[in-house]
């Protein structure tokens, strides 16, 4: 007989896994991912490829440096693949290559993996990565190609929200001409890959659900406090504000709610901190696109709540049973 | 209907109750050779009273309570003291430990004094007989925290105690000897029931059973109708684990929480394992002393099955006689003592039954999976379903960072594991906090040193 293992209780486990969370993230992004490729062609699957390529060769690269032992195990353990697919998703189709793979970097090497790795990070990779490109590189992540025109003729347009913010309420009337709340819906709008068809987004958020990876807190409060914040102002006056469902459904509203703020890492750990957490991203959100200078301000929102994490856990305690 | 559970978290682990469940209960044989340990229950172990090479017989105390929160530990086989030793038990400590050679038919002849019932009118008998009877039993709680039981008869004056609950709950998986003991015991624990109604002068019982187990739950509606007994019932209950926690399964019963640091009788609920009651019966009517007790032995073995084992019996001898050996011995990893989501692992199968040894549970390299302890991914999981309101990350984490009454909070931890079980990178969490726990006793008796030097 072999000898027996030793070990603190309990002695059995559920199947919960990290590599299970991390590959329902990634799985619940493939319809936007397809979506993505399919209206924007080949450059997108570019795009995305060389964001998942380089992405695990910074993730491998930064392991190998600490000395870890198991590199493969944990460059695959999913964590660096949802990443990469998140980093894709927030990027303009026409990304030349040296753009994607320097977001990679500033996402795994900068990001994550010099505040410690995996759980250690306070701000979402993805997103530190896309601020830093569209900062430095603001042409670049601004070039944005119109749906289902790929090639050498591909033309550029501008998004619904940088229409609204160059052109205010011209802008607001050009949206509801060229637009019906459907294009938006589907994605037939310019914008980052993986933002622009909100029915995608919502497809792969609702698996997460189901699978219980992700809870209603977060995603609900934030698109609610936007919708509340933009359509207080949309009701005082119509004609220079935007509808909230606009809002809501166009930039990177839904993908923000349900897939990066949410992310577990950077997110408080209790009901009561996430909600808070939510509200203050839906209103940072709302007043970065009415009242900034960006059109869209969901990264810069969850950044900036990434970084209050810490003192929201702490005020946020969860009651202890018989007190 | 909409049956109740506790409020707070909760988890449902695979039950794994089908291996041994409806298992007729079976006597293990008497083993040539018992190790009996001298350490129990909590408080004070007992003091040895016999001498190597004095012979025993059955009941004999070997061992003495050392004051008021200790028990005493009888003997469960006639033979021979061969030698006392430390020795490591199921439990994990080393402990002083009495070998007796036994002397299998005396044994079994001794043996007969306790088949007699006797005559006994609860109602004629005084409280302080039948704590007695309790007292020298060296009945301790058997659902494994084996606290002895006349220290929680008598509740100080002040704390009035309204109702016993009888736990029934059995939440942790793999354990079935609880409920197979209330399908062939019902009216024997309902007699037991009657016998702390009087010593404790409880106005209301609760048997709380969860609801995977419907036939106790009928066969004990039915027997309290057929037998009369007054202001008893039972309380079917939603099956979610840790039920069987004392703090949960009140506050699942009677709505009631036990206060950060207090006992149940704060709350006026006293409450008792099955088992116990069971034993109480047994000390009452036919004098018994804790002698043997009823164990689920299931997991990987051949014929898993609920058995009757006299305590100091060898773990591999139980194993052996009752379930008939593992399926294959080169697959086991772990045979635990208890359920596997509190029990002991143990390290060598010589180690024998104690009376908090509710279950022997072999697991296989199938069942039992050894992971590292990954990053903590602050998915928060461990918070929504601490059963006590916790923060099991923080609490692993200030083990490590922090020290004195910063660990005050760990104090509430039941140590049910339920944080540990649910962690998706095998975060020990359960493990940091029950060392938090010790570090905050050592630092709070050396408080308390320095206080009685000044």
């Amino acid at each position: 007989m072999r000898e027996l293992i030793l070990t603190s209780a309990p002695h059995v486990r559920s199947g919960s896994q990290l590599k299970n969370i991390m590959y329902d993230v990634a799985l619940a992004l493939l319809p936007a991912t397809v979506w993505s490729v399919y209206k924007f062609g080949m450059p997108a699957l570019n795009v995305i490829l060389f964001a998942l390529a380089s992405g695990l060769a910074f993730e491998a690269l930064s392991l190998y440096m600490q000395r870890k032992k198991n590199i493969l195990s944990i460059t695959f353990d999913g964590s660096a693949i949802v990443t990469a697919l998140l980093l894709a998703l927030n990027l303009p189709s026409s990304s030349p290559a040296w753009l994607v793979i320097t977001g990679s970097f500033v996402a795994i090497v900068i990001a994550k993996h010099t505040f410690g790795g995996l759980g250690y990070n306070i701000f979402n990779p993805a997103l530190v990565a896309r601020v830093f490109l569209l900062i430095s590189f603001p042409v670049q992540m601004t070039k944005w190609l119109a749906p289902g025109s790929f090639g050498v003729d591909a033309e550029t347009i501008a998004t619904p929200l940088d229409l609204i913010k160059t052109e205010g309420a011209a802008g607001i009337e050009k949206i509801t001409s060229d637009y019906t709340t459907l294009d938006f819906f589907l994605g037939n709008t310019g914008g980052s890959m993986g933002e622009v068809s909100a029915a995608m987004l919502l497809l792969g958020a609702l698996y997460l659900m189901v699978r219980k990876v992700i809870t209603w807190e977060v995603p609900i409060t934030i698109l609610a406090s936007l919708f509340a914040f933009t359509g207080i102002f949309y009701l005082v006056n119509d004609a220079e504000y935007a509808s909230p469902v606009l809002h809501l459904l166009s930039g990177g509203a839904i993908l923000g709610a349900f897939f990066m703020a949410t992310d577990m890492v950077t997110s408080p750990m209790t009901r009561k901190g996430m909600i808070i957490f939510g509200v203050s991203i839906g209103i940072i959100t709302g007043l970065i696109r009415l009242f900034g200078g960006y059109p869209e301000g969901i990264s810069f929102a969850i950044i900036i709540m990434n970084a209050v994490v810490p003192i929201i856990d702490k005020y946020t305690r969860v009651k202890k049973f018989g007190t | 209907m909409l049956k109740s559970t506790f409020n707070l978290g909760g988890i449902h682990p695979p039950e794994n109750k089908k291996y041994s469940e409806g298992k007729e209960i079976r006597n293990i044989s008497v083993p040539e050779q018992v190790s009996i340990n001298l350490n129990q229950h909590i408080g004070r172990k007992a003091k040895a009273v016999v001498e190597k090479k004095q012979e025993v017989s059955v009941g004999d105390i070997l061992g003495e309570a050392d004051g008021f929160i200790s028990a005493l530990v009888h003997s469960p086989v006639s033979g021979t003291v061969k030698k006392i030793e430390q020795k490591m038990t199921a439990a994990g400590m080393v402990e002083s430990t009495l070998t007796i050679d036994v002397d299998v038919e005396k044994t079994a002849e001794d043996s007969k004094k306790y088949e007699m019932k006797k005559e006994v009118d609860i109602d004629q008998t005084s409280k302080e007989d039948l704590l007695k009877m309790i007292q020298d039993a060296g009945i301790v709680g058997q659902g494994g925290a084996t606290f002895p039981m006349h220290v929680k008869l008598s509740p100080p004056p002040d704390k009035q105690v309204d109702i016993l609950i009888l736990n029934g709950a059995e939440c942790e998986p793999y354990l079935t000897a609880d409920h197979q003991l209330m399908l062939e015991k019902t009216d024997e624990i309902l007699l037991g029931v009657r016998v702390i109604q009087k010593v404790s002068n409880v106005k209301q019982v609760h048997i709380g059973i969860e609801e995977n187990k419907p036939d106790a739950i009928k066969l004990f509606t039915e027997r309290i109708s057929a037998t009369g007994i007054q202001n008893c019932q039972v309380s079917a209950l939603k099956t979610k684990y840790p039920q069987g926690g004392e703090k949960q399964l009140i506050n699942a019963i009677t709505g009631r929480e036990v206060p950060s640091g207090k006992l149940p009788f704060d709350v006026g609920v006293l409450v008792q394992n099955v088992g116990t009651i069971f034993a109480v019966y047994e000390a009452v009517f036919y004098g018994k002393p804790v002698i043997d007790r009823v164990t689920t032995i299931t997991g990987f073995v051949k014929k898993p099955g609920n058995f009757r084992i006299r305590m100091g019996t060898a773990f591999s001898h139980a194993i052996e006689d009752g379930a008939g050996g593992f399926i294959d011995e080169e697959r086991v990893r772990s045979v635990v003592n208890g359920g596997p989501m509190m029990g002991k692992s143990i390290r060598q199968l010589d180690v024998s039954v104690m009376k908090g040894t509710s279950g022997i549970v072999a697991l296989s390299d199938h069942e039992f999976v050894f992971s590292e302890e990954g990053p903590c991914i602050r998915c928060g999981r461990c918070i929504d379903i601490c059963p006590m309101g916790l923060m099991p990350v923080n609490l692993a984490d200030d083990t490590i960072l922090k020290n004195g009454t910063e660990l005050l909070d760990s104090m509430d931890c039941i140590e049910c594991g339920s944080c540990s079980y649910v962690c998706p990178t095998s975060r020990k969490l359960v493990h940091w906090i029950k060392i938090g726990k010790g570090v905050y006793r050592t630092w709070k008796a050396k408080e308390e040193s320095y206080k009685t030097d000044q």
